[in-house]
């Protein structure tokens, strides 16, 4: 546990020594207020409408006329930004050959993927608690229901996890960062939009793709919705693709 | 305390490492030689558990490496050829990094980063980014990490290629030191270096070992061994050639020079034997002029060469 940590602590480290780690952050906090902006005025503007000609049922609630927009926004931007967090945390390792001189160290190779993702997530989890200044502004402005608001939070992070360790496994097949990024990026793409999918599929391919969609599942968090099936659907993903980067990193032992 | 035995690493199909057996006990300095190429970097990757060998089996302070790969790993400090650093980082909080990875107690770590700076010559750099760093002193730094933790064996590879002549006599002088506490095993390709510092020496050429041996008894046994160079005029080169050839205890003969109607020779001639006379009188039978003869005594160096070089390895096919 020391060594996972000793490597996030280094891992981190280097994202702060590269610009790279200001310029997502800057990216994702301006655009996530720019975007909160908007749903704010648009509510606004909505609720000074008289009642009647607002159409049936929608934008009702804080919870579905800002929160919801905001965490779904709050979700694309992270699909944005993630291929940056991940592309070099296997592949600069590799590129640089320090890979080989940690390998004689006696440190693990679940350790060192560990490590490499609890500093990605650290920092993503970071990124996260500073964009919550939009929905502090908000609940100064007006009563904010906290469930809705939690269950968002709670979708991002295990969303935002297994986006992580779509993009730690990439970063494990390369030797270069910017490959890792685009490759990463293109998974994620994939993985957010499979959902549409159903509308090609027919009935009934329809509940597979749902169910592999992340898209479709982190809608239901946004929705202030927490439900079992999803929160064992995002661990599970990003369990399972953590152990196969340490598959990926081990494989060196066992190839000729 | 390294014990190899029927080593052999094969990478799409070709051996690098054929049939490696070696034993080094605790305490030895061993100097691994050869030219590029030789398998000597593969070898040191396989005893540090980084590549898996094909077949074979090597044991570290009795434990297997592919089999105790931690247990290996606590007891090696190894010093990669182009050593990779995270360059953004100060030399302190890089060797506190390395004290972390390698289990080193936490009130113990200050300490131990301190005596490795020390002891390595890194002190003046300490709080330098090592992206800042000459060649040197990454060497040094590089040589600190290896030292983290007291392992019991050190695998240094090509440690002073790059250095200046001042900076290499200072790390030979650190390695020389760890005699008899720590096992050392280096790779170079200056023989002159291993036969300085090292108990003993193996010599290794496409993979496989050809000499193991100490650095005196090389020079013992190949050391006696001469050239003479013969520098002649006119006269007929075949009777010459064959004159040469029939003299006891000339090993070859080859033209290396030609020019102005001179031709010199290189004679090699084996151990313990004078043929000057008789290279003389050959000469003078095939009616040739002798305009300078010279007899040099093989160096370690040329040893080396001898038994690396393509010449030698066709001449036992």
């Amino acid at each position: 546990m020391n060594r996972v940590w000793a490597i996030a602590k280094r891992e981190l480290a280097d994202y702060f020594h590269s610009p790279v780690a200001y310029a997502v952050a800057v990216v994702f906090l301006i655009l996530g207020g720019y975007f909160f902006y908007n749903f704010v005025s648009f509510y606004h503007l909505l609720s000074l409408q008289p009642a009647a000609s607002r159409p049936p049922g929608e934008y009702l609630t804080i919870a579905e006329g800002v929160l919801r927009p905001l965490f779904e926004n709050l979700a694309f931007l992270s699909m944005l930004i993630i291929p940056f967090l991940t592309m070099r945390l296997i592949a600069e390792e590799k590129r640089r050959r320090s890979h080989e001189l940690l390998m004689t160290y006696p440190v693990s190779d679940a350790e060192l993927i560990g490590g490499k993702f609890l500093a990605s997530a650290l920092f993503y989890v970071a990124l996260l608690i500073l964009s919550t200044a939009y929905p502090i502004l908000l609940a100064g402005m007006t009563e904010v229901d906290p469930g809705p608001l939690l269950a968002g939070y709670l979708g991002l992070i295990l969303t935002g996890a297994s986006f992580l360790a779509i993009g730690l496994l990439v970063s494990c097949t390369t030797e270069s960062p910017i490959a890792a990024a685009v490759g990463t990026f293109g998974a994620l793409l994939l993985v957010w939009t499979i959902g549409w999918s159903t509308s090609v599929a027919g009935p009934r391919w329809t509940p597979l793709f749902e169910s592999l969609s992340f898209l479709h599942r982190f809608g239901r968090f946004a929705e202030g919705i927490v439900d079992l099936g999803d929160v064992v659907f995002f661990v599970a993903a990003t369990f399972a693709l953590t152990v196969c980067s340490i598959m990926i990193i081990s494989a060196r032992k066992w190839r000729g | 305390m390294i014990e190899v035995s029927g080593l052999t690493k094969t990478f799409s199909g070709s051996p690098v490492v054929n049939d490696l057996s070696f034993q080094i006990d605790m305490g030895e300095i061993v100097g691994f030689l050869g030219p590029n190429g030789a398998g000597k970097t593969t070898t040191l990757r396989i005893l540090t558990g980084y590549l898996p060998p094909t077949t074979g089996q090597v044991l570290i302070a009795g434990f297997d490496v592919t089999k105790y790969p931690t247990e290996v790993r606590r007891r090696i400090g190894y010093l990669p050829e182009r050593i990779p650093l995270y360059e953004e980082m100060k030399v302190r909080g890089y060797l506190r990094f390395v004290a972390e990875m390698k289990g080193v107690e936490r009130r113990r770590r200050s300490d131990e980063v301190e005596r490795v700076t020390r002891w390595s010559g890194a002190s003046e750099v300490s709080d330098r980014l090592i992206k800042r760093l000459s060649h040197g002193f990454r060497q040094r730094v590089g040589l600190a990490q290896a030292m983290i933790g007291d392992p019991d064996v050190i695998l240094l590879d090509e440690p002073t290629s790059g250095l200046d002549p001042e900076q290499a006599a200072g790390f030979r002088d650190r390695i020389q030191s760890l005699r008899g506490n720590k096992t050392v095993l280096l790779s170079t390709h200056v023989l002159s270096e291993a036969s300085q510092i090292c108990d003993r020496v193996m010599i290794m050429n496409r993979g496989k070992l050809v000499v193991v041996d100490t650095p005196a008894n090389l020079d013992r046994n190949f050391g006696g061994s001469s050239i003479v160079s013969i520098t002649v005029k006119e006269g007929s080169e075949s009777e010459l050639l064959a004159g040469l050839r029939a003299l006891s205890g000339v090993g070859s003969v080859e033209e290396i020079k030609s020019s102005g109607g001179e031709r010199t020779y290189r004679i090699m001639c084996d151990s313990g034997i004078d043929p000057r006379s008789g290279i003389v009188r050959a000469i003078s039978v095939s009616g040739a002029e002798l305009m300078e003869l010279r007899r040099e005594s093989l160096s370690l160096e040329e040893i080396f060469l001898e038994l690396t070089s393509d010449r030698k390895d066709r001449g036992e096919d």
